[in-house]
């Protein structure tokens, strides 16, 4: 049998994002990519399992994510000093920010406890409803909703007394808003 | 994994543009990577996938024009 068109076209939909989810977790570039060929390999190799006209993006990002996990699982460690690595890697050029805000965004962003960071990407990011992030996720809605506020006023804050230091009170906004033509 | 974890209580303790900053913050983070488009290892591999389980589908791997990358070269070739 062969891979019906619709669906190689679906899977090859969702990669751009499926990518940028894994590179979100990872925090490398190159690992990221790794994830997602493990991810497609294991998706056809179970696309008889996929039920045409079904939430594709969600199902190859469940895969993702556990391959992720079980992976995370083993080399706990290494992927711990994500403070650095997770940081530095991304390498895209922040045209839209100043390079001290991008930074600060990128490490905040690092610094989240892992499930926060996912669910926050997940809903604020991929464009996911809490139900298909919490079903990706494997967790309850609420639980989602949780970590996203979590991670949020974690993020805020973060960056709030970051910014304080430079910029004076009033920042949480604006360290992150960081609009570059708003001067 | 299902770690129990109280229902969101901070909800409208952050202020509704600092969340909105957040969000715009983090989806131009993601847009940028999902910019860059299918690499072709991906569309290889997929187009490898479809002949392998059936040759007479590798016309049908054309449909696809998998991103916009102006270095994409390998379409149609095989």
């Amino acid at each position: 049998m062969s891979l019906d068109a619709s669906v190689r076209d679906a899977i090859l939909a969702a990669v751009p994002s499926l990518r940028a989810f894994a590179i979100s977790l990872s925090g490398n570039v190159d690992r990221a990519d790794d994830l997602v060929q493990e991810t497609l390999l294991r998706a056809l190799a179970n696309i008889d399992s996929f039920q045409p006209g079904s939430n594709m993006p969600a199902w190859l990002f469940t895969i993702l994510r556990n391959l992720f996990r079980s992976e995370y699982r083993k080399r706990r460690r290494e992927v711990e000093d994500a403070d650095g690595s997770y940081a530095q890697t991304l390498k895209s050029q922040p045209e839209q920010m100043s390079r001290v805000e991008f930074e600060e965004f990128r490490t905040a962003l690092a610094k989240l406890p892992h499930d926060q960071r996912e669910a926050l990407i997940l809903v604020g990011a991929s464009g996911f409803s809490y139900e298909e992030a919490a079903e990706i996720c494997g967790c309850a809605v609420g639980t989602i909703k949780s970590r996203v506020n979590r991670a949020r006023s974690r993020l805020s804050e973060t960056l709030s007394i970051e910014g304080a230091e430079d910029f004076g009170p009033d920042v949480a906004t604006r360290a992150i808003l960081a609009n570059p033509g708003s001067t | 994994m299902n770690r129990r974890e109280s229902p969101a209580r901070t909800e409208g303790t952050l202020g509704k543009d600092v969340q909105a900053a957040i969000g715009s913050q983090l989806r131009r983070e993601y847009q940028k990577i999902v910019d860059e488009g299918v690499p072709d290892r991906f569309v290889d591999l997929l187009r490898r996938f479809e002949k392998a389980k059936d040759p007479s589908a590798e016309a049908a791997g054309h449909a696809q024009e998998p991103a916009d990358k102006p270095d994409h070269n390998d379409t149609g070739q095989t």
